[in-house]
């Protein structure tokens, strides 16, 4: 098989994979930044060169700034391509959760891995990576450190709101107040996952479930969902890769999902 | 494959009727005609009757939304306390109340000589027409009508066909007028016409290709809405009939390659029908709506000019807001299969929490029991503001690309 390159254009970071056969070839991750098309040139080529690649190989181009990409052979959306990267990874999923800087979406699939049904959070970006991006900000921390800092957590503190603005404002007056900043991450995280369960709950949570997305990289945010959830998530090794190797895949074949 | 059309050849008709229509209520009060504003679930053919024009503030916001006028008369109202969370058409109609503007050569809606609504729709209607009341020093009839649980029950049907009595009362105290059972039968005559001829178009959507999309129903929704029970509106129904047949015959659609067949559910978008022709370029036709289908329910038969109050009451007792769910589950799944669709759409319409709520559960059912995939878009029919096109059209393509999945599968 003929190597076949995917670029997910995320709100926040950019994904190219390049696949061949069954295996990954190349993977490069750069900040989307503000011009899409320039993030998306960059990372196809990058991922040409790391592949050892000749040749401008036709991409699909998933993402929210899958419009953006003027070289795009195929545009895919991001609930197609996590689904076939999801399944690719994990033949046994039955849904997906992908929460990414901006969306979380939640995708169910039947046993032969088509889209069956499948929610995306609404409008704006309460809840999701970005929201951790600016509450680690108002702790002091970086992303790195949420999950390990949540996990020191001993009190059970709640955060009501998940608009960015009030709950870095709660962010504030519970340090204020002198609470522990490991509670306040746990508390943060607890809040997200209610609210990416609720979500889940819309579609029916069918195990198994695979979390994908930069989010998955936190393991505060994954414990607290499998907590709600009642058992253990998926996560792949590189869950920010899953959608961007789905559009690879779906390269490869050519085909539809 | 089918061949394209574009708009239908009556649309231009429809222009000159909604010109036509408003130039009238304008005219009402030099002409001393009196002029009703009245809900879209009240009996309207009472008012057709006894000589009195009615004007509907709910197709006035929607011709608002469409003319995008409705989010700076909503503004004008939440700026006079009125809370964003309420019905935007209600929010628009007020705004344009109290700023006194509208898009109709700049003028609001004429005021009222008498208000008449009917609870049938939900609520917010009555409050609504409150306010209105309030404003001009009006009279205002509010047609009471009990929401429907599983079924119709005859001390229901006499307790609605009392108020109508009453109704009739009030009309002729307030408008001078008398009604005469001669012209009552004339009307519902001819409401029961158009309505024949409505539900005979939506079923010719049944063909492969669609010859119509949704686009075109809530386009031509307007004179069943606003004219039914006039000549006027069979008139133009039995054009649209004519042409929708053509279009059957030839094999011709909206969409080159009809690829998808969907079903609407709630209110339209009217600030986007953009939007809605985003779904004709990728191949998805619309095969029915429920809200267009919804006016194709008031089907007076020949028996029911025996007991006309009677009959209106069991009519508009079960208009498709005042129905438990089972029965809205009913409808739709019966539209779904009659009409060999293969999606269906739910518009979640911020205002109208009576249309939105349970369509979850909708959905589902939709899901379980046809095994037709189903796709949820947070909207609304008239505030713009709650709308975010970009985000609803990556909805659309994963839902085209869910529906392309089983075409292959
Ligand atoms: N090392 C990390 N530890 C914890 N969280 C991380 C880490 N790296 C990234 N994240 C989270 O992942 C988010 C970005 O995820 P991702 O790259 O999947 O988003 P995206 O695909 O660009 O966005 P979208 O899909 O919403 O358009 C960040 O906002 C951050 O919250
Ligand atoms: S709430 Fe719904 S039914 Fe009531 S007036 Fe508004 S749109 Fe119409
Ligand atoms: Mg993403």
């Amino acid at each position: 098989m003929m190597p076949a390159i995917g670029l997910d254009i995320g709100s926040m970071t950019t994904k190219a994979v390049v696949v061949e056969g069954a295996s990954v070839r190349a993977r490069v991750m750069i900040p989307t930044g503000s011009v899409p098309r320039r993030a998306a040139g960059q990372a196809y080529r990058e991922a040409l060169r790391q592949a050892g690649l000749q040749g401008e190989p036709p991409a699909v181009v998933t993402g929210y700034g899958r419009l953006d990409v003027p070289f795009a052979a195929r545009r895919v959306t991001e609930i197609t391509c996590h689904a076939v990267g999801a399944r690719f990874l994990f033949p046994e999923a039955r849904t997906v959760v992908d929460v990414g800087g901006q969306d979380s979406k939640v995708i169910r699939l039947s046993t032969d891995g088509r889209v069956l049904d499948f929610v995306m959070n609404d409008r704006c970006a309460a809840g999701t990576g970005r929201f951790l991006e600016v509450m680690a900000a108002a702790l002091g921390l970086s992303l790195e450190e949420l999950g390990p800092a949540s996990a020191r957590a001993t009190r059970e503190l709640t955060i009501s709101s998940l608009c960015t603005v009030f709950a870095e404002s709660e962010v504030i007056s519970n340090l204020a107040a002198g609470e522990a900043r490991e509670d306040i991450v746990a508390a943060l995280h607890r809040a997200i996952a209610r609210r990416v369960h609720g979500l889940a709950s819309r579609v029916g949570l069918e195990p198994e479930v695979v979390f994908t997305g930069g989010v998955a990289l936190n393991a505060g945010v994954v414990r607290e969902l499998e907590r709600l959830v009642g058992r253990r998530l998926l996560v792949p090794a590189e869950p920010q890769f899953t959608g961007a190797l789905g559009a690879a895949l779906l390269a490869e074949t050519g085909g539809t999902p | 494959m089918g061949r394209v059309t574009g708009r239908l050849k009556v649309d231009g008709r429809l222009k000159h009727l909604l010109v036509a229509h408003y130039r009238d209520a304008y005219l009402a009060r030099r002409l001393r005609r009196p002029l009703a504003w009245v809900s879209s679930g009240a009996p309207v053919e009472l008012l057709h009757a006894m000589g009195i024009f009615p004007v509907y503030p709910e197709n006035y916001a929607a011709v608002c939304a469409s003319r995008r006028m409705a989010v700076e008369l909503a503004e004008a109202a939440e700026a006079a306390g009125y809370s964003p969370d309420l019905c935007s058409y209600a929010r628009t109609s007020i705004g344009s109340m109290l700023a006194q503007r509208g898009p109709l050569n700049g003028l609001p809606l004429p005021a009222p000589d008498l208000l008449f609504a009917a609870s049938n729709i939900c609520g917010v209607v009555v409050k609504w027409w409150e306010v209105a009341a309030r404003h001009f020093r009006v009279p205002l009839f509010i047609l009471d009508v009990p929401f429907l649980a599983e079924r119709l029950t005859p001390h229901q049907v006499e307790y609605v066909r009392r108020q109508l009595e009453e109704a009739v009362a009030f009309f002729g105290r307030h408008a001078g007028r008398r009604l005469s059972s001669r012209s009552l039968s004339r009307v519902l005559r001819l409401s029961a016409e158009a309505v024949r001829l409505w539900n005979e178009v939506q079923l010719m959507r049944r063909a492969v290709p669609s010859p119509i999309s949704a686009l075109d129903t809530f386009t031509n929704l307007f004179p069943m809405v606003t004219l039914r029970g006039t000549r006027a509106c069979v008139g133009y129904l039995r054009g649209l009939h004519r042409e929708v047949a053509g279009r059957v015959a030839r094999g011709e659609g909206p969409v080159r390659e009809e690829r998808y067949r969907l079903v609407w559910d709630n209110i339209a978008i009217w600030y986007a029908f953009g939007f809605m022709r985003y779904f004709t370029e990728r191949g998805a036709s619309f095969v029915g709506e429920t809200y267009t289908w919804a006016w194709g329910e008031y089907e007076f038969g020949p028996d029911d000019l025996r007991d006309p109050l009677g009959s209106l009451a069991t009519q508009y007792s079960r208009v498709i807001l005042n129905v438990d769910l089972g029965q809205r589950l009913d409808r739709l799944l019966r539209m779904v299969e009659g009409q060999r669709a293969d999606g269906v759409v739910f518009h979640s319409c911020r205002s109208c929490k009576t249309y939105s709520l349970g369509q979850l559960t909708l959905a589902r059912e939709v899901q379980s029991r046809l095994g037709v995939p189903t796709l949820v878009l947070e909207a609304d029919m008239a505030d713009a503001r709650a709308w975010a096109e970009q985000s609803a059209r990556t909805r659309v393509d994963a839902f085209l690309e869910l529906l392309e999945g089983r075409r292959k599968g």
